[in-house]
């Protein structure tokens, strides 16, 4: 099994020369006061030292021992909690934090490279500063300056961890149905009374308090999502001085057996009138948690790009490692019993498919991540700029959810084949990557209702409009370099396939107008072709970052670049043929089947 | 989700009744011929049923895991083991890769197509058979086009395999992928053939024949199509997957 190392060349390649980070930085004024070049680059460095050092090498044997829960009390894996300390002594949970209440106030742009070197090393782990990230992001957009002040220093640090508690046993998509109550106390607190499932890290023992951001119901409140309302409920009670008190009437039930992130604790969660405070505005709960959904589902789209990393350095070293027959063309290597594997066409195939997804994957979470950026931090005068940001963010958020998880997992399964019978051998670490990834393509707000967000909410819900933003930015690059030479042979295949995409954009958007199965028919589809021809977009830009470098390049990175770029566009892009078939042939083939015919 | 479980299991079990059967023949034949031509289509059929069908049940068993949300990642539901327990189809008894090499390499291009053309030929004749049956003409139709275009690709990728060696590895999974595909399209023609049949005479389980024509539906208009992406995959080329050098892998 290969050590996990930090891909810190292309994070680089990625963040300077494919998107120019810095100057999207120093002109956004507000992280141009945070951040500079030297900064983000020690950042990087920094990071990949924690992540490939100390997070990663516990990673196999978490998988094996995973949490223990006793009488409510949960254990972590062996090193887990001084790894965690590491985390607290860096900082890392305040990375993107807001600066006011001790964050770091680093753009997305960079905070998304150190969540791919964290997954990438320890998904299990990983998902604890994860969740105090998108906690933290909550209690910053709708607390009150008061829950702010006595709760985010510690979370930023990490000295408190974060957990969501939003699924029920019977609701997890519809959180309408939800039935945890928040009953109104004088003093302004309520008491929440419910259970909860799945709550990622909802108890551990690395962290001294943990901060639970719970949806429930106020008495009288509307039925459905309008009802929902979000607080928040400490395990232990803080003091005004901050100090901890009183232990709060939370706790643990118990931990589920799961197919894979085995070293997270993934808790049900019993509140029995514990004391919590409103986050936002009374059944508001689900906007508060709209601002934060968005950077979470970067975040999970992310945790399937770090995991097929992964799963490309193991398979890469083995297909150069493990020698088993003899080229198609001959031996290349006479003096051993046999070749290496990676002479093999399909071995090949298989590896390149992999880089097509991680490398072009890493690129297009950094695009999501810059719209993410200039949403939040654009100057208030750039009215025009943060709009079609927001309109970005809304359009690809669904797509880097459920596309990169997607790839994320397909990656990850080749990355096992590569190993054959060694694959589906524990030690070896890459069935362990099959088994984390494939929750990511689940929680979160599952796959199929992230196409459904996409091409029902944000396309036909906009009556195509989001989708002519994306569109125009493509249209500009190809425009913009239709004079380039390097780039001739991907921006005509690119065009040809945004037409295809277009088209069916078109296509559904008609059909959703009369047939409301429709959108529900071409949803998935829609999705996978959207993110295959978003992934080719990415593809031309890295051509155009690399192409000027190949020539003199001796180190193959560049050259590698563009070899990759070319495999993507001739044996993965075609998928997209398909995929629109498949959308045009509507709904009816679908739905015709009555209970009884299944 | 559900429906394209379905597609493959029904299809799958007739692929390998299909297959099975000719085992029976080749082991029971009454004539030299008989057993001969079963032992063509066996050897044809075998790398396909292998690797086609271990390929697509993951496939399903995910699909089934996923219909169960989160409730499908516990262990206690049972969906993950059946995911954790078929992934080593694809591996053992000859991977993937080596039963693709095995199709395209051994059996079809070193028979210079013979193999395919035997299995080709019954599908063509099921075509003719039924060319006038408007029921059946949503499949027929396209079944006859791919069984056509089966053929051209297997001749144009033996012609680029005749100069360089290295383009049967490259289209190989590709091509075997396809197959599986066209394979289930006959053996799906073929079901909703009886199925119409049966429901033109009346029968007692009218539902049973009826979800198996509009399976045959679902899986003509929303899976068949992924034949057209390997298709051109399969063409690209053995160039796309050689010219990177070692040392750009390791980066």
């Amino acid at each position: 099994m290969a050590d996990y190392q930090a891909p810190l060349r292309d994070m680089r390649f990625v963040l300077n020369e494919v998107f120019d980070a810095p100057a999207l930085w120093a002109s956004l004024p507000k992280v141009a006061e945070s951040v500079d070049p030297e900064t983000a680059d020690a950042i990087l460095e920094e990071a990949g030292k924690i992540t490939s050092g100390v997070l990663a090498p516990l990673s196999r044997e978490a998988d094996e021992q995973g949490c223990k829960w006793s009488d409510g009390e949960v254990t972590s894996p062996d090193g887990f909690k001084e790894a965690y300390q590491t985390i607290v002594e860096g900082g890392w949970n305040g990375l993107g934090g807001n600066t006011e209440f001790g964050g770091m106030g680093m753009p997305k742009t960079l905070v998304a490279q150190f969540e791919e070197m964290m997954q990438g090393a320890n998904m299990a782990f990983g998902l604890a500063p994860m969740l105090t990230a998108g906690a933290c992001l909550a209690v910053d957009a709708h607390g009150s300056q008061e829950l702010k002040e006595k709760y985010l220093p510690n979370m930023y640090s990490g000295v408190w961890s974060g957990a969501m508690d939003l699924t029920e046993p019977h609701a997890g998509t519809d959180l309408g149905i939800i039935r945890t109550k928040a009953e109104p106390n004088d003093d302004g607190s309520f008491n929440v009374t419910g259970t909860k499932i799945f709550i990622t890290w909802g108890e551990h023992d690395m962290a001294e308090n943990i901060i639970h951001l719970v949806l429930a119901k106020l008495p009288g409140a509307p039925k459905g999502p309008k009802g929902i309302s979000l607080l928040l409920v400490p395990k232990f009670m803080v003091n005004d001085d901050g100090s901890l008190g009183e232990r709060n009437s939370l706790s643990c039930g118990s931990i589920e057996k799961k197919m894979g992130i085995k070293g997270s604790a993934t808790c049900v969660m019993n509140f029995d009138g514990a004391k919590g405070w409103l986050v936002g505005e009374e059944n508001k709960g689900l906007n508060a948690m709209f601002t934060m959904m968005n950077y979470e589902r970067l975040g999970v789209g992310i945790q399937g790009i770090g995991a097929a990393e992964a799963s490309l350095q193991n398979a890469r070293e083995y297909a150069m490692e493990r020698i088993q027959s003899r080229a198609p063309t001959g031996a290349q290597q006479p003096e051993k019993a046999a070749d290496p594997i990676l002479v093999h066409p399909d071995v090949r195939r298989m590896l390149l498919t992999m880089k097509g997804y991680v490398e072009g994957g890493r690129a297009f979470s950094t695009y999501v991540a810059q719209w993410l950026d200039i949403s939040k931090y654009a100057d208030a005068a750039e009215e025009d700029r943060r709009k079609r940001a927001e309109g970005m963010v809304a359009l690809l958020t669904p797509v880097a959810k459920a596309f990169l998880t997607d790839r994320g997992l397909d990656a990850c399964i080749m990355g096992q084949q590569v190993l054959g019978g060694h694959g589906f051998i524990r030690e070896w670490g890459q069935e362990q990557l099959v088994r984390d990834c494939r929750i990511t393509q689940i929680y979160e707000g599952t796959n199929g209702i992230q196409a459904l967000d996409l091409m029902g909410r944000k396309v036909v819900g906009s009556q195509g409009k989001l989708f002519e933003l994306f569109a125009e930015d493509v249209a500009t690059f190809i425009e913009e370099n239709s004079s380039e030479e390097s780039l001739r042979p991907y921006l005509e295949p690119l065009a040809a396939a945004f037409e295809r995409l277009s088209d069916v954009t078109e296509h559904v958007i008609k059909q959703a107008s009369d047939n409301p199965n429709a959108i529900g028919a071409a949803s998935v589809d829609y999705l996978d072709l959207f993110g295959l021809t978003a992934l080719g977009y990415m593809w031309a830009r890295i051509v155009k970052a690399a192409a000027p470098k190949a020539g003199d390049d001796t180190s193959g990175f560049y050259s590698g670049k563009l070899k990759t770029a070319r495999f993507y566009y001739d044996r993965v892009l075609p998928k997209t043929v398909s995929l629109a078939e498949g959308i045009r042939s509507g709904s009816e083939s679908m739905m015709a089947h009555t209970a009884e015919e299944f | 989700m559900l429906l394209t479980q379905k597609a493959v299991a029904e299809g799958a079990r007739a692929l390998i009744y299909l297959t099975a059967q000719k085992a029976d023949l080749l082991q029971r034949g009454k004539t030299e011929e008989e057993r001969k031509e079963a032992d063509e289509l066996l050897g044809f059929l075998t790398p396909i049923a292998k690797a086609f069908l271990t390929e697509i049940g993951y496939e399903a068993a995910n699909l089934g895991m996923q219909v169960f949300g989160g409730h499908g990642y516990i262990s206690e539901w049972g969906m993950e083991q059946n995911v954790r327990d078929a992934r080593i189809g694809m591996i053992y008894e000859g991977t993937t890769g080596i039963q693709a090499l095995d199709l395209l390499g051994r059996k079809v291009l070193m028979t210079q197509g013979e193999s395919l053309k035997g299995f080709t030929k019954q599908v063509h004749t099921f075509c003719k058979e039924n060319a006038d049956n408007e029921q059946m003409k949503p499949f027929i139709e396209p079944l006859a086009e791919l069984n056509k275009e089966w053929g051209d690709l297997t001749m144009k990728v033996g012609m680029t395999a005749m100069k360089n060696r290295e383009e049967v590895g490259a289209a190989s999974v590709d091509y075997l992928m396809y197959s599986g595909y066209a394979v289930f399209a006959y053996l799906w023609a073929r079901m909703a053939k009886v199925a119409q049949d049966k429901l033109a005479e009346g029968t007692s389980e009218e539902l049973f024949y009826t979800a198996k024509v509009q399976t045959a539906r679902f899986y003509f208009t929303r899976m068949l199509p992924r034949t057209k992406a390997h298709a051109v995959s399969m063409m690209a080329g053995a160039d796309t997957l050689l010219d990177m050098p070692e040392e750009a892998f390791a980066l």
